[in-house]
Order: C-alpha cells, then sequence, then structure tokens
C-alpha cells in the first residue's frame, strides 16, 4: 500500500515537471492554457460581469483620446488640403491606414502578479487572429498574441520578464529594447539605448515600427529616470507604462496585411545564410 | 469521509492542475499540491498527541481544536506558498522578492482558509 502511494506521486510528480518544462515551449500546450474552450468560456462569464467596474476610468480615458485624435484628425486635414495644392499627381506610396487592421478584443483573463503574465483575450483563429500579432489598448501597447485557439486568443502581457519590444525615443532615432522586470505594474525599464542619446524627463516612448508586430509611434510610456547599466556605450531608461494592466478591458489586435510577405522574406534570408 | 493516499495524491493533483489552467501556469499549482499532499501525513502528527495519530483523524477545527489545527495550517500555508514561488521564479536569484512575496501570500491564505473553516464550523453546530 505504501509503495504504490510513491509510485502515484511520482507518476503525479513526472507529469507536472513535464508540463512545467514543455510549458515554456508555448505551441505545444495550446490546449493547457487559457486559451482552451472550458477555460475561456468561464472566464468569458466572469469577465462580462467585472468588465462593468473599470467604465468609468476606462470612460475618461477614451473620452481624453478622443479629444486628442480629433484634434489630429483637424490638423491632418489641414496639411491634406496643402499637400493637394502642391501635387496633383496622386502617386503615393500605400500609407499605414491601408497596411494596419485592427480586431476590436475584450480581455477575459488577465494577471499582473506573476513574474510571467498573460491575459487572455475572446478573438481566436476565426477572427483572423495569428500568433505574434501586436495587441494595443487605448492608451498604448499591451502584448504580442501567444497561442490561438479558435474562439479564444493568449497574449504574452508586456508585464512579462521574456518578452522584449523595440522601441525609441519619441522624434529620434534611437532604439531601445523595452523590458519588465517584475514587481510594480507600471513600471518598465527600456534598455541598450545608445549612450549619445539625448532625452528628457517625461519624453515619450514610442514602438519603433521595426518590426511587423506593431507600426510605429504607438506610445509606450514616458520617461522617469536613468538607471545605472551593466554596459557602458548604453544606458537604461526607468519608463512609466502608458497602458494600466490592472485595468485592461478592451484592446486590438493588430494585423500587418505585410506581415507574411516580410516574415517570409526574412526567412529566405536565413536559408540563404546557413 | 477518509480518503487513500492514492485517492489523496490524485485530487490534489487534479486540483492543483485546475488551478494551473486557469492561471496559465502549467506544472506550477499541480507540483506544489502534489508535494503538499505528501507532507499532509507528518505535518499533522507533528501537532497531535500520540494517541490520536490513527488513520482516520482529519485536520479541521472541530476536530483538532483552534491551537492545533491553527498550527497546521499555518505550516501547510508556508509549504505551499513558497513552493509555488520557487517554482515559478524558478530562480534563487531574487530571494528577497520570492521571500516577501510569499510570506504575505501564506498570511492571506492562513487567514482565509482560518475564515473558511470557522464558518463550516458554527454551521455544524
Amino acid at each position: 500500500m505504501r509503495y504504490s502511494a510513491w509510485f502515484v506521486f511520482a507518476f503525479y510528480a513526472i507529469i507536472s515537471v513535464l508540463l512545467l518544462v514543455t510549458g515554456n515551449n508555448y505551441q505545444r500546450s495550446v490546449y493547457l492554457t487559457s486559451a482552451n474552450i472550458v477555460t475561456g468560456s468561464v472566464y468569458k462569464g466572469a469577465s462580462q460581469i467585472t468588465g462593468y467596474f473599470h467604465l468609468k476610468s476606462i470612460n475618461r480615458d477614451l473620452e481624453a483620446n478622443n479629444a486628442l485624435l480629433q484634434n489630429e484628425v483637424l490638423n491632418l486635414k489641414n496639411q491634406l488640403a496643402q499637400y493637394r495644392v502642391l501635387a496633383s499627381d496622386s502617386l503615393l506610396p500605400i500609407t499605414y491606414s491601408d497596411r494596419f487592421g485592427y480586431v476590436a478584443a475584450a480581455v477575459i483573463n488577465n494577471n499582473t502578479s506573476h513574474p510571467k503574465n498573460f491575459f487572455t483575450i475572446d478573438k481566436g483563429q476565426q477572427d483572423g487572429i495569428k500568433s505574434g500579432m501586436g495587441v494595443v489598448d487605448h492608451n498604448g501597447i499591451a502584448g504580442i498574441v501567444n497561442v490561438t485557439g479558435p474562439h479564444m486568443s493568449r497574449v504574452i502581457s508586456l508585464l512579462n520578464e521574456t518578452q522584449h519590444f523595440s522601441v525609441k525615443l519619441k522624434g529620434t532615432e534611437f532604439i531601445g529594447s523595452l523590458c519588465w522586470k517584475g514587481g510594480d505594474p507600471t513600471i518598465g525599464y527600456v534598455e541598450e539605448i545608445p549612450r549619445h542619446a539625448e532625452y528628457n524627463i517625461g519624453d515619450t516612448i514610442v514602438t519603433s515600427g521595426y518590426s511587423t508586430t506593431f507600426p510605429e509611434g504607438i506610445p509606450v510610456g514616458k520617461v522617469l529616470s536613468r538607471v545605472k547599466s551593466g554596459d557602458d556605450s548604453f544606458f537604461t531608461l526607468k519608463i512609466k507604462l502608458a497602458s494600466d494592466f490592472r485595468s485592461l478591458s478592451t484592446v486590438r489586435v493588430i494585423k500587418d496585411i505585410y506581415k507574411t510577405e516580410i516574415d517570409s522574406l526574412a526567412e529566405f534570408d536565413e536559408l540563404k545564410l546557413d | 469521509m477518509t480518503l487513500s493516499t492514492n485517492w489523496l495524491l490524485t485530487w490534489a493533483f487534479l486540483s492543483g492542475f485546475i488551478v494551473d489552467l486557469f492561471s496559465d501556469t502549467p506544472g506550477v499549482n499541480s507540483l506544489s499540491c502534489i508535494l503538499l499532499a505528501v507532507v499532509k501525513r507528518p505535518v499533522l502528527y507533528a501537532y497531535i498527541p500520540k494517541d490520536d495519530r490513527t488513520k482516520d483523524i482529519q485536520p479541521s477545527l472541530a476536530n483538532l481544536g483552534f491551537a492545533a489545527y491553527a498550527k497546521y495550517l499555518l505550516t501547510m500555508s508556508v509549504i505551499y506558498c513558497f513552493m509555488v514561488f520557487i517554482i515559478e521564479y524558478f530562480s534563487f536569484g531574487d530571494v528577497k522578492e520570492i521571500v516577501i512575496m510569499a510570506s504575505s501570500s501564506s498570511v492571506l491564505t492562513f487567514g482565509l482558509l482560518l475564515g473558511i473553516d470557522s464558518l463550516m464550523v458554527t454551521k455544524r453546530d
């Protein structure tokens, strides 16, 4: 009797350790995540109730954002009118608004307390969501799609120590790497900024546009201070993240119509180099 | 209701696994739960008199009394929370953070479980 108990223990321990190890190989664990139909629908029900709690602050943010966008539309209309006068020829390259499409989704499960955080959204393969797509909320970037089910997807949150994002100081070409180091969900770090880069406290950090995941210029956060870095030729900035991950509720998934094209070019390159 | 050791381990694994499914932490809670099931009896026996150490005794406020049960519960909460955080961080690089998070979680877990248990006692009376 005692011996069989040890066998049972060993059996479950091996399963757990396997889960622990293969869990890192995310694509293989599709059905053991919150993108699964059963867990997904439970979360969907729960979030329909809890979703109301953050409405007030989200509405305030949206109003502010709306005002900003209206201003921008007016400015752009003016600029466009000026350009129309200048260039009657309409051989313009494809614009960002044509290249990127958005799919709105609701966050049905979200975590900020782990070292590796994920959240789950209620859109999946049937809505055209694919692994690797960028996810933004109304304030800034939120994460990257990781595992997709037919109706749900799991997203690697920006608050995940393993995930890095290519960002830059707004208005410059100084590129850095954004990461989160655990703890406070409102604080992030931008590493590998060249030492000669100039910045001020409060400057905006935006996405660099060097990947197919995010278009250029999506807000990421604001510079708080400079922190010591191991490498002398680079420095690290501590930033306040634009998105509030504790009240994430509605997000947009970014589709890039050129994604497959650009990715296959990158693969082609790798093949040639090998 | 008493469970054989094998069933105890099975329930422990399943409950941990379900928590893992919902929190995207594959293996973390299932491993912690089965290890907790293994130390259940030794911990329990450490806090009760020798005469009571039969297979049938189940840890609860009603069976053990407050002092022994509180000690049992606190020990189990501390073991579980430290296991979860150690497995989740998977390194001792940030011991301070692990200790802070695990201890505060232990206190919270202990308080919640004691609260639930005291509710069940008053219902039975």
